[in-house]
C-alpha cells in the first residue's frame, strides 16, 4: 500500500564558488611565506586557512560551507606520514627482507589511514550550521582499498574503473549531512565506459612515446654505434609533447567525465546532485592555466585555482525535493587528523 | 543592527535575523528565535577574504554575517588572527611576502641545498656507500658498459702508474681502478662514491701517455674526494621535492624542468672543482699537471660539433671542454 503523497516541490539550487584570484593570492603568499620562515611548521595552519577560503566561498541555496580542521591534528598527522614515506623510500631503495616487511605493514595500516581520512574531512565540514560524517566501516575500507587496490595494480590498471567504482561507493553511500544520508548509483559498466576511451587512448600514447624509443636504442646497441643526435633530439621532443598532449589535454577531459559521472549519480536523501562540465571548457581552462602558471614562473597558481574551482564548482548543481531546511543534526564524534595527510604525501587523491 | 542568517545546529531551517549588542551580550532576534549570550563565549572567525562572518555559539548554533562593514562595528576587535586577514589584502605587505619568498627559495637553491647534500653524504655510512656503488657499476655494466679488451699487463701497469698519485698534503690515496668499454659513452670515466674508478679503453686509445691517464684519475678522485656523486644525488632529490612542492598543484611535469636545470648547474660546480683538485693532487705527484689540459682538449676535438647543443649551454652539465682546458692552464701558472 503506498500512502498518498503529494509530490514535493522540486526547485534547483546552484552551486557557486565566490573566491577572487587577487585575494586567494594575497592569502596564498602569506600562507608561503610563513611556511617558508616557520621551515614548514606552519603548513597545517596554511592548510587550514586555504581550506577554510575554499569552504566558505561554495555558496548553495544562499549558505556556505565551512571547514573546521584543527591544525595541531593536521600536524600531527603530517608527522606521521612523513614518517612513513622515509620508511617507504629506504625500504624501497635498499632492498632486504625488511622492505618486504615494511611494505606489508604500511600496506595494512594505509586502508585504516585512508579510513580515518575520510572521516576527517567530511566530520570537519559543515554547511547551515549541521556536520557531515562518514560512517563506512573499517573492514570494508579493507575490502576497497587493499582487495580491488591490490587487483588494480595486479591488472595492469585495466581493473581501475572497478576499482575506482567501489571507492566511490563506498565513500559516497557512507556519507552523511546530519541525519540526511547520502547515496550513490552508478553501477560498474558505466564507469568502464566513461574510462574506455581513455585507456585506448593511454594505450596508443604509451606505444607512441616508448616504441620508437626502445627501437633507436635496441638498433644502436646492436650496430654499436652512437645513436644519431638529431634523432635522438627530435625524438626526445616527440616524448616530451606525448607526456604534455597525455596529461594537459587528457587529464581534464578525464576529469570532466568522471566528475559527471560520480556526482551526477549521488544523491543528499532525496535531493539529486547534478555535474554538468563541458569536458572541452575544462581543456581550455586548464590548458591556458598551465601556459601562465609556466610564463610566470608559477605566480598565476592561485588565479589558476580559482578559475578552475569557479568553473568546476559551477556546473554543479542540486534538484531539491523540497527544502533543504529539512534537514536535522546527526552526532559523530571528534577524531584524529591521521590518515588525511598520508593520503597527501602519498599522493592518493580521495577526491572529496 | 547587523543582519544575519542564523542556523540553531539541530537543523537545516535557516533563521533571518537581526544582530546588536547588549552591553556584554550579543542579542540576536528573528522569526521564530531570540537569544542572548554573553560575547566571551562566542567563537568569532576571523575575517577571511569576503567571505561571511562566523559566529559560533557553544552549543553548536551559527549565525552568517555577509555584512562585513557592519559586522566589524558591531564586534570591533574580535575574532583571532585579523592581523593576517590585514596582511593578506595589504598590497604593499603582499608584494613584499612575494619579493621575500622569492629571495628565500633563491638562498634556499643557492645554499641551502648544497649545504644540506653535503650533510646527507657526509653522513652517509660506508657500508650504505659501498652497496649503492657496487649496484650503479652493476646497472652500468648491464647497460652500457661491455668488458675492458686493454690486456691484462697493460692494466696492471696503469694501476701500478696510478700508486704514485698523491694528495694535495702528500699522503697516498685510497681508490680501485678498473677498466671497461662502451660502444656508446664514448671517451669516458667516472667515479664511484666508494673510490672505484671506472676508465673507459676508448679514453686509454685517446691519451698519447700515462699521465694525461693520471690527469683523469686525479679529476675522478676529486669527484670521490668531494663526495660529489653523493651530493648530486641528494641535491637532485631536494631540489625534486622543491619543485614538486611549487608546480606540484599544476603539473608535475611542470616540475622537472627546473630540477634538470639546477642539476645541470651543480653539475658544471663540481667539475670545476674537481679539476682544480686534479691540478693540486698532479702536482704533489711530481706529474705536469698542464697534462690534464692537454687531455681535455683532445676529448673537444673528438666532441666537435656536439658540444652545447641549443639552450647555450645552459643544459650542459659539463663546463665547455675548452673552457675547462683553459682554465686548467689558468690554475697551473697560478700555482707556479
Amino acid at each position: 500500500m503506498q500512502s498518498e503523497q503529494t509530490p514535493a516541490e522540486r526547485t534547483v539550487e546552484a552551486l557557486r564558488f565566490n573566491g577572487s584570484g587577487r585575494e586567494y593570492f594575497g592569502i596564498w603568499i602569506v600562507n608561503l611565506l610563513l611556511t617558508l620562515v616557520t621551515l614548514g611548521l606552519y603548513s597545517p595552519w596554511a592548510k587550514v586557512r586555504r581550506l577554510q577560503y575554499f569552504y566558505r566561498n561554495t555558496e548553495l541555496a544562499a549558505s556556505t560551507f565551512d571547514y573546521h580542521g584543527r591544525p595541531l591534528a593536521i600536524f600531527w598527522g603530517r608527522l606521521l606520514a612523513i614518517v612513513m614515506l622515509v620508511v617507504y623510500h629506504f625500504a624501497t631503495t635498499y632492498l632486504s627482507i625488511w622492505t618486504v616487511v615494511a611494505l606489508i605493514v604500511i600496506g595494512l595500516a594505509l586502508p585504516w589511514l585512508l579510513h580515518n581520512a575520510i572521516r576527517f574531512r567530511l566530520h570537519y565540514s559543515s554547511y547551515r550550521g549541521l556536520r557531515f560524517s562518514f560512517r563506512g566501516s573499517r573492514a570494508q575500507a579493507y575490502v576497497v582499498f587493499l582487495l580491488y587496490g591490490l587487483l588494480t595494480f595486479f591488472t595492469a590498471y585495466l581493473a581501475a574503473p572497478l576499482f575506482h567504482q567501489r571507492l566511490k561507493r563506498y565513500q559516497h553511500n557512507n556519507s552523511w549531512f546530519g541525519a540526511t544520508p547520502f547515496s550513490f548509483d552508478v553501477s560498474v559498466g558505466r564507469f568502464y565506459r566513461a574510462y574506455l576511451p581513455f585507456m585506448i587512448a593511454f594505450a596508443l600514447l604509451f606505444v607512441a612515446a616508448f616504441v620508437p624509443l626502445g627501437l633507436v636504442i635496441a638498433a644502436s646497441k646492436h650496430s654499436g654505434t652512437k645513436p644519431d643526435p638529431h634523432t635522438v633530439q627530435l625524438m626526445m621532443i616527440g616524448f616530451v609533447a606525448i607526456v604534455m598532449f597525455g596529461t594537459l589535454v587528457l587529464t581534464p577531459l578525464w576529469q570532466a567525465v568522471i566528475q559527471n559521472l560520480i556526482w551526477s549519480g549521488t544523491k543528499l536523501g532525496p535531493h539529486q546532485m547534478v555535474s554538468r562540465v563541458s569536458p572541452w571548457r575544462l581543456v581550455w581552462i586548464q590548458l591556458s592555466n598551465a601556459v601562465l602558471v609556466m610564463i610566470t614562473l608559477g605566480l598565476f597558481m592561485p588565479w589558476a585555482t580559482v578559475r578552475a574551482l569557479r568553473y568546476r564548482l559551477g556546473c554543479m548543481h542540486l534538484e531539491t525535493q523540497g527544502t533543504l531546511d529539512a534537514v536535522i543534526a546527526g552526532g559523530e564524534p571528534e577524531i584524529g587528523a591521521f590518515g588525511e595527510e598520508t593520503a597527501d604525501v602519498f599522493n592518493i587523491d580521495i577526491g572529496l | 543592527m547587523v543582519a544575519g542568517v542564523f542556523f540553531d545546529g539541530r537543523s537545516a531551517q535557516r533563521h533571518d535575523v537581526t544582530l546588536s549588542l547588549d552591553g556584554a551580550q550579543l542579542y540576536l532576534r528573528g522569526a521564530g528565535c531570540e537569544r542572548r549570550d554573553a560575547v566571551s563565549v562566542l567563537r568569532i572567525s576571523a575575517p577571511l577574504g569576503r567571505t561571511p562572518r562566523l559566529i559560533r555559539y557553544a552549543d553548536g548554533a551559527v549565525c552568517e554575517v555577509r555584512d562585513a562593514a557592519g559586522f566589524d562595528a558591531l564586534l570591533e576587535s574580535q575574532g583571532q588572527g585579523r592581523w593576517l586577514h590585514r596582511a593578506e589584502s595589504s598590497a604593499r605587505i603582499v608584494v613584499a611576502s612575494l619579493l621575500l619568498v622569492a629571495a628565500l627559495i633563491a638562498a634556499g637553491l643557492y645554499w641551502g641545498v648544497p649545504l644540506a647534500a653535503n650533510g646527507v653524504a657526509a653522513e652517509m655510512p660506508a657500508s650504505l656507500v659501498r652497496q649503492f656503488s657496487r649496484q650503479t657499476l652493476d646497472v652500468l655494466d648491464h647497460q652500457w658498459l661491455q668488458p675492458s679488451t686493454l690486456p691484462s699487463s697493460r692494466q696492471d701497469a696503469l694501476r701500478v702508474a696510478a700508486q704514485r698519485l698523491r694528495s694535495a698534503e702528500g699522503s697516498p690515496l685510497a681508490f680501485k681502478l678498473v677498466f671497461r668499454a662502451s660502444k656508446t659513452m664514448g671517451p669516458n670515466a667516472f667515479a664511484l662514491p666508494d673510490g672505484t674508478i671506472v676508465l673507459l679503453d676508448e679514453l686509454v686509445a685517446l691519451a698519447d701517455n700515462d699521465d694525461e691517464l693520471m690527469a683523469v684519475v686525479a679529476h675522478e678522485l676529486g669527484h670521490v674526494r668531494h663526495r660529489h656523486g653523493l651530493r648530486l644525488m641528494a641535491q637532485g632529490a631536494a631540489v625534486g621535492l622543491l619543485a614538486t612542492w611549487w608546480f606540484g598543484d599544476v603539473s608535475t611535469l611542470l616540475a622537472t624542468a627546473p630540477t634538470v636545470l639546477a642539476q645541470a648547474h651543480y653539475s658544471r660546480e663540481f667539475e670545476t672543482e674537481a679539476d682544480d683538485d686534479a691540478v693540486r693532487t698532479l702536482r704533489a705527484s711530481g706529474i705536469a699537471p698542464e697534462c690534464l689540459a692537454t687531455l681535455l682538449r683532445k676529448l673537444a676535438v673528438t666532441q666537435k660539433g656536439r658540444e652545447s647543443q641549443g639552450f647555450g649551454g645552459l643544459l650542459d652539465s659539463h663546463p665547455a671542454l675548452l673552457a675547462r682546458a683553459r682554465r686548467v692552464d689558468g690554475e697551473v701558472s697560478a700555482g707556479r
